[in-house]
């Protein structure tokens, strides 16, 4: 009895201890995320044009952002882009970190370097990189490149048609997510213990067959996780898309935070801006949970 | 024990730091205290002196310079020399994010003292408190007041005062390869009606060369500059700009369909739809290269073009095609280049002092010995090109319908034509749900 209220005290002050230790941080995210976040939950209500009084005007806002065809397609837009570019990363980062996992080695090591390369490039100049790509006509490498091959029936304006546009940022935004996502699952899968490998190797297992019943659902924890962060970086997503198009033309690439940025910056309606984040982060919720719902299942102990 | 004192030293070092941060604003709440006897006004006068004293003079922030224009390092140097006392702290202005960085610094109560900013524009500010009344400067100093161009200063003039100086006018203007003109037949002139410019486009196509190079951002001065000389008379027209016809009248519509003939008929590099979306860079080289005959140009960049083709081909200047049904209608869009002062300013006097010398007789000749009209009756110039790229000044009207509201504004400068030409009428339609919600407003 003595024994564990002398266990309970110690165990008091590792808490105290922790939670004193935690606070410098608290207070960063208290300023820097909870306090603005509160802040635009409130303004979000209001009308404010950036100077001057701020006047409560209800639900107005928010009704504004979805009766607005330009502020609810760029919603949309940007829930296409994050949602598309998340399951590229996520398919393509997994199956890049099997392709590592099954090579290993110094070659390996090479490719891992390679493979996670762009997720060490600024996104401008991804976005740079890709107009030169995509750029119409023949001056895009892409289109000199289909014309070199006899395939000009193909070339196209990459950039500036309403089939494509959405589809060639989301897609660039998922290659170069799907670095991160490589370099993640491919760690999960070094800590799978070698048995179990061993045992299926002694049932006559291929690699493909580990691949499904033993790597797959073993990574799926950390599979999870990475399908949250990318889709929250995927949806944020306004470097690339004012690198390469501006959010244009006739507003067809035009996504939820560089509408923000206009309606607050360019037409002074700071509580319209706020709702329409508000509006997103929901809906970053919502895939998020979403995207976990599809992917749960059990967690195995190994 | 030793990790109790450990543990003890860390939390005391953790401790001080985060104290250390609240250590300056805690000495600041002391002071602030032991004046609090003092009226506000003093105290401000007080800090201002204080914050002159400890730099050795006032500390301005000034974003009054684009890299790119010819004349932003002689501006700059000429400003540092008059004002040797002044702690001066140039910023590079920049178009695409300028109302951004106002606006922050404004909102974290940090002044740019003078800004670069279209007066033509000001409506944008208004209700923001942003920048500065100049009403009560002008009218008390009557040798600036006359020097400016008549009627010039009534562009920076909204209902909340006069909010910013003009220094330069602004217009669009064609610049042509004359030997590409040549080369298709076409019979170079002056000035030129819509259908005499889309005959000599399908002669320069005839001829397997592009006809106009425009890049994205400038597109839609076809659209505005429509929207100026489409109507019968100056009354309809003034009736467009105050918001009263609606965008879906069939003049509107007529004037859009011409400019997307323009682009259906591959009349614009690099051809198609995908032509609204060229870069800058890319359409100065089709025209620097011989790749498109006419380059669609403002009077300020014409003299640097016309460096840049330096011996490669003659240059040709022609006004912007008129779509109007008479000469009297034949107007222009443009605007006025100029200056605002931001009104959290702490050196107000100074920096009315700094944008005098700006808008003054010294730097805009200057600045006009370097190929800009500027906006001052006393500049001279005998520079032919001057006499040239300045012919059109008269044409330019001194309103247009974007400054019915931001988003009006946005939309005809940023989306149109491409709007248009991807979406057809429903970006009419569009149009007018903005005009009828800035008419509510």
């Amino acid at each position: 009895m003595k024994n564990r209220k002398k266990q309970s005290g110690v165990n008091r002050k590792v808490v105290i201890a922790g939670l004193f230790f935690m606070l410098p941080a608290f207070v960063v995210i208290l300023i820097t995320i909870l306090i603005p976040l509160i802040w635009n939950i409130y303004l979000s209500f209001c009308d404010w044009k950036g100077g001057g009084s701020i006047s409560f005007v209800g639900m107005q806002n928010y009704i504004q952002s979805f009766t607005t065809a330009a502020t609810r397609d760029a919603i949309l837009h940007s829930v296409f882009i994050g949602i598309i570019s998340t399951l590229v990363s996520v398919v393509l980062g997994v199956l890049l970190a099997l392709a590592l996992y099954r090579i290993q080695g110094r070659l390996g090591g090479v490719a891992r370097v390679i493979f996670y390369s762009p997720s060490m490039m600024p996104m401008t100049v991804l976005g740079l990189l890709f107009t030169f790509i995509f750029a119409a006509s023949d001056k895009g490498l892409l289109n000199a490149l289909l014309g070199a091959m006899g395939l000009g029936t193909l070339q196209h304006a990459w950039l500036s048609d309403k089939g494509t546009v959405l589809w060639v940022i989301a897609m660039i935004q998922g290659w170069r997510a799907s670095g991160t996502i490589m370099m993640l699952s491919y760690t999960a899968m070094l800590n799978i213990p070698h048995s179990l490998f061993e045992s299926a190797e002694l049932e006559g297992c291929n690699f493909r067959k580990k691949a499904c019943h033993i790597i797959l659902p073993l990574i799926k924890p950390t599979v999870r996780l990475a399908l949250s962060m990318t889709l929250v970086w995927a949806f944020k997503t306004y470097d690339l898309v004012w690198t390469m198009t501006k959010g244009g033309p006739a507003n067809m690439s035009m996504t939820a935070p560089i509408m923000m940025i206009k309606t607050g910056f360019s037409y002074n309606q700071y509580g319209y801006a706020a709702a329409i984040g508000m509006i997103s982060t929901v809906l970053i919720g919502i895939c998020i949970l979403s995207g976990r719902f599809i992917l749960r299942g059990e967690s195995y102990e190994y | 024990m030793k990790k109790k004192a450990l543990s003890i030293l860390l939390c005391s070092i953790m401790a001080f730091g985060c104290l250390a941060g609240c250590g300056d604003s805690a000495q600041k709440k002391e002071t602030e205290k032991n004046t609090a006897e003092t009226e506000a006004e003093t105290a401000a006068k007080e800090e201002t002196e204080a914050a002159k004293t400890k730099a050795g003079g006032p500390e301005l922030t000034l974003m009054i310079t684009n890299s790119t224009d010819p004349w932003a390092e002689t501006v700059k140097e000429m400003v540092e020399k008059k004002f040797p006392d002044y702690s001066l702290t140039f910023k590079n202005w920049d178009e695409p994010t300028v109302e951004q960085t106002v606006k922050t610094a404004f909102a974290a109560d940090q002044a740019m003292d003078v800004v670069m900013y279209w007066p033509t524009y000001m409506k944008k500010f208004e209700g923001t408190g942003i920048p500065m009344d100049l009403t009560e400067y002008m009218e008390a100093d009557t040798e600036w007041k006359e020097g400016f161009t008549d009627g010039i200063l009534e562009v920076g003039k909204t209902k909340e005062g006069l909010l910013a100086i003009p220094n330069t006018t602004n217009y669009p203007m064609l610049q042509v390869n004359k030997k590409l003109f040549e080369d298709a037949g076409v019979e170079f002139k002056d000035v030129m009606t819509w259908d005499e410019f889309m005959a000599a486009c399908e002669k320069i196509k005839a001829s397997g060369k592009t006809p106009v190079a425009v890049q994205q951002e400038w597109a839609g001065w076809f659209v505005r500059n429509a929207l100026l000389q489409c109507w019968d008379n100056k009354e309809e027209l003034d009736s467009f700009i105050a918001g009263e016809v609606p965008f879906t009248d069939e003049r509107v519509k007529n004037a859009m369909d011409n400019i997307a003939d323009m682009y259906n008929s591959d009349y614009v590099y690099p051809g198609g739809k995908e032509a609204v979306t060229t870069s800058a860079d890319d359409a100065m080289a089709a025209f620097i290269n011989g790749d498109a005959a006419i380059f669609c140009n403002v009077v300020a960049n014409a003299q640097s073009v016309s460096e840049k083709v330096g011996d490669r081909f003659e240059l040709g200047v022609i006004s912007w095609p008129s779509m109007a049904k008479t000469d009297d209608m034949n107007n222009l869009l443009g605007s006025a280049g100029g200056y605002m002062i931001m009104s959290n300013t702490k050196y107000p006097d100074e920096a009315v002092e700094i944008l005098k010398y700006l808008t003054g007789t010294e730097v805009l000749q200057a600045m006009a010995d370097q190929g800009s009209i500027v906006a001052n009756k006393n500049v001279t110039s005998d520079d032919a090109n001057y006499q040239l790229y300045s012919r059109d000044a008269d044409k330019v009207y001194p309103d247009e319908v974007i400054n019915l509201s931001s988003e009006i504004f946005d939309n005809l400068v940023y989306n149109e034509p491409a709007n248009y030409l991807f979406n057809g009428e429903s970006a009419l339609d569009e149009l007018e749900a903005l005009r009828e919600a800035a008419a509510a407003k």
